[in-house]
């Protein structure tokens, strides 16, 4: 026998009966529907999968016909309807390429994922369909499914008795030795760590890259390419034809040139902390140079739990060129890491312009907002 | 003149827990209720010992309907025809209202009964934004434990409701 439960009301009162010890249920129909008019549709059909009263009202009045069949979302809703069902089971992520549930796999982690080929929905071409799953650096290949599931064993962790091995897995420092080659003749060692953190709900990421002499002095010219984020790139090219790069026609301090500007001005004033910001990311980072060492850091903030959908997690990817998530004050990713220095910067993050640089100490170098003069 | 008279003229209210208060009829007049009974009765009769009774609203409730109905004293009253649409497409709540309902659960409730009894819609609203902040992105245990709401599904039910949600598991 098929059992529908569909509502079967007359006069707008639902057939079950109303559980008396809940405020909710309590109020009359009209405002659980005035309530619930209000909430986005997967949440309405969640909400009309905890009990034979809601499911009556809800079937009745918002979600009519078989508005209230999952399977009838969008792809979008059908994340997020997925990501609110398994909010509770910590072995679960949503895979956006296939819109389903997966199991998670405690060795699967952004320095050692899993091959894509062992993935239950694995085809070829797997990951290109959205190209929104990933945000690779350096060998730090951090997939969504990362992020969704070390937020949600945080918070498990908070309120249940959850196991926190994999969690400690998936926040691991990672590192990874790079070698900088400028030309044939000319060496420069870096290292590459990120150390990933949640902190309020959401998941940060601070990077450095080290770069310390090697055959030759650490000079900009040898840096090679320093890929921070998908926005602020430097190409070994673009040091190369460092004037070239800077000419009048990009004079107006394009934003995608923030990382080059801060490292050239911290390799004009050695052992000073220069501090930048992409403007498309929000990506918090810092130079500071002398012949000896360059270190190049960032702070990420890839957002709350949520779906590849998220801006926060969708601002990374190269080629989102929004501004919608940066609007947050400069140097407040840097301080929700918990760096000290982070509260100077905000303190000047409400003269912060584009292009412009900030001293950590709270000097502005060049006078706040003034354009550069370039050499 | 004799607007501004009006809007400064006291208005007394009496909870049903026999608490009296002494409110601007200006503020009484985010009140729908209230403000169609004073226009039909002018109000001139209304004194402390005379009070307007509010029946189902207790003195807790009716100060807390009382304080929303100050701070919101010098807002634009929106149109009925206007509100359907405004108050459907967001959940964003303004920063001190989104403080005034910080509550518990037996309060909020009684605050969204008393906004639908005295027809004040933009509180109900707020309100039932409120509530709507609590049910989203919750699962359905979440939301059972949130708002105390007992699992009453029969084994049937729970099995069509599995068969449902059945297209988003591994195969």
């Amino acid at each position: 026998m098929s059992l529908t439960l569909q509502p079967q009301l007359g006069n707008g009162e639902p057939s079950a009966q109303r559980d008396l010890t809940s405020r909710l249920l309590n109020l009359p129909v009209e405002l659980v529907i005035a309530i619930a008019a209000q909430v986005p549709r997967p949440d309405q059909i969640l909400a009309s999968q905890t009990c034979r009263a809601l499911r009556n009202i809800l079937c009745d009045s918002v979600l009519s016909g078989d508005d209230h069949l999952p399977e009838n979302l969008s792809m979008e809703e059908r994340t997020e309807f997925l990501l609110h069902l398994s909010r509770g089971s910590p072995c679960q992520w949503v895979c956006e390429e296939c819109t389903e549930l997966h199991w998670a796999y405690m060795h699967d982690t952004p320095a050692k994922p899993l091959s894509e080929g062992y993935l239950p929905c694995f085809f070829p071409g797997y990951g290109q369909r959205q190209d929104l799953n990933l945000h690779s650096i350096y060998g730090f290949k951090l997939n969504h499914r990362h992020v969704q599931l070390a937020l949600k064993h945080t918070r498990l962790a908070a309120t249940e008795a959850l196991d926190t091995t994999y969690l400690q897995k998936l926040l691991q420092p990672y590192q990874k030795q790079i070698r900088s080659r400028y030309t044939r003749k000319h060496l420069v060692d870096a290292e590459f760590s990120a150390h990933p953190k949640v902190v309020d709900g959401r998941f940060l990421v601070k990077t450095t890259f080290d770069f310390r002499e090697g055959y030759d002095k650490v000079c900009r010219e040898y840096l090679g390419t320093v890929a921070l984020c998908g926005h602020q790139i430097i190409q070994a090219s673009d040091v190369r034809n460092w004037r070239g790069q800077l000419s009048d026609s990009h004079n107006d301090l394009h934003p995608l040139y923030a990382l080059l500007i801060t490292v050239r001005a911290a390799f004009q004033s050695p052992g000073r902390e220069f501090c930048g910001r992409c403007e498309f990311c929000g990506t918090d980072f810092s130079v500071k140079a002398t012949p000896e060492r360059v270190t190049v850091r960032a702070w990420k903030d890839f957002g709350p739990e949520g779906t590849t959908y998220d801006p926060y997690w969708r601002s990374h990817l190269s080629r989102v060129f929004s501004t919608r998530t940066a609007c947050r004050m400069a140097g407040s990713i840097r301080e929700l890491y918990g760096e000290d220095k982070g509260q100077a910067i905000r303190a000047m993050g409400a003269n912060y312009v584009p292009g412009s640089w900030i001293w950590v100490d709270g000097i502005p170098p060049f006078g706040v907002g003034r354009r550069l003069e370039l050499d | 003149m004799a607007e501004a008279k009006a809007a400064s003229q006291k208005i007394w209210l009496v909870s049903n827990d026999n608490a009296t208060m002494e409110v601007d009829r200006c503020v009484v007049e985010r009140s729908m209720l209230l403000k169609n009974m004073l226009e039909d009765l002018g109000g001139a009769d209304i004194s402390p010992e005379n009070p307007i009774p509010i029946p189902n609203v207790n003195e807790a409730v009716l100060r807390k309907v009382v304080e929303w109905c100050e701070h919101h004293r010098n807002d634009p009253v929106t149109a009925p025809d206007d509100e359907s649409d405004a108050r459907k497409k967001t959940t964003d709540i303004e920063e001190w209202d989104q403080k005034f309902m910080q509550v518990d659960q037996e309060m909020l409730f009684e605050i969204i009964l008393a906004s639908n009894f005295l027809d004040i819609k933009p509180l109900l609203d707020v309100g039932c934004k409120t509530v709507a902040n609590m049910i989203k992105g919750k699962s359905p245990e979440e939301i059972r434990k949130t708002f105390n709401i007992t699992n009453d599904f029969s084994a049937e039910e729970e099995e069509q409701i599995r068969r449902e949600n059945e297209w988003a598991e591994d195969r």
